[in-house]
């Protein structure tokens, strides 16, 4: 028997002001998803969380400092760092986690695009 | 979608050892990592890697493989793991181990949590309350920080300072 399982999913898609992404985090203690808007620049323009599982009655309190994201350049060497203390700790280091990985998706996708079209 | 991602992790018991399971993938890449940790100091004994697609060969992963052994999952963790991996043919398996080393302290917190949620547990207000029929207020809040002080300052749930 599992003593814990924790599924993650980002899906990503390119827009005419640059790419979107939704993430999903379900597992034995929480789920919680976002959505994020970037503009070809990798800047975060919108980003929105909601929580649907969680530990305490204040959790839902850390969705705000989701927008402590906005403006940030997800490409940047510090991207992460400064997520895990703007987002995650006045925030949910769980929500902070999932908007890092959608991050690193929609880089990745933007790097997959690049390739086709350079193929293309 | 242009781009999905998939991270599945799974916590489960190995003999004396808590074995942890990561698996990623992409259209590009997919790759399923794991760690054997030992209960109590939780340093890792054993990390294995299956490359399926799109990654290296893990011929070239024995030293950052072998170098994990010993690490302790807890703090400081992603910083050593990082650095393990940033030199490799393939940076991202260390999300994936990392992914592995954080469901250890879930699977960990999981039992003290549904405790608590047992005993303090007050039902979530809200259009999601269905799915969340345990929540701790205050006072239930205030005995899990007793507990585990470490939570004090850590996230929105465990201000330094209440109003």
């Amino acid at each position: 028997m599992a003593l814990f399982t924790r599924l993650q999913s980002v899906a990503v898609s390119r827009t005419p002001a640059g790419y979107a992404a939704r993430g999903e985090l379900s597992d034995h203690i929480y789920n919680m998803s976002l959505k994020l808007a970037v503009d070809q620049d990798l800047v975060i323009t919108a980003v929105e969380g909601r929580m649907i599982r969680y530990t305490t009655d204040r959790c839902p309190l850390g969705l705000a400092a989701l927008q402590e994201a906005r403006g940030l350049k997800l490409d940047e060497p510090d991207f992460e760092t400064r997520v895990r203390k703007s987002v995650g700790r006045p925030g949910c280091r769980h929500l902070a986690h999932l908007l890092v990985n959608a991050a690193r998706s929609v880089v990745r996708a933007r790097d997959l695009h690049q390739g086709k079209d350079r193929d293309a | 979608m242009d781009y999905i991602y998939h991270i599945q992790t799974r916590v489960e018991k190995a003999g004396g050892l808590i074995r942890s399971l990561a698996e990623g993938a992409d259209e590009v890449f997919r790759a399923r990592v794991a760690v054997e940790v030992r209960p109590g100091g939780l340093e890792i004994e054993r990390a294995d890697v299956e490359i399926i697609s799109g990654g290296p060969d893990p011929a070239d992963l024995a030293e950052p493989l072998a170098r994990l052994k010993g690490v302790r999952v807890g703090s400081g963790m992603t910083k050593i793991v990082t650095g393990l991996f940033q030199d490799s043919a393939c940076p991202r398996l260390a999300e994936l181990y990392l992914e592995a080393m954080e469901a250890v302290i879930l699977a960990l917190t999981r039992p003290l949590l549904a405790d608590f949620h047992g005993r303090l547990g007050r039902p979530a207000q809200g259009e999601d309350a269905w799915l969340n029929p345990a929540v701790l207020d205050k006072a239930g809040r205030a005995e899990l920080l007793v507990q585990s002080p470490r939570l004090a300052g850590s996230c929105a749930a465990f201000p330094k300072e209440e109003d």
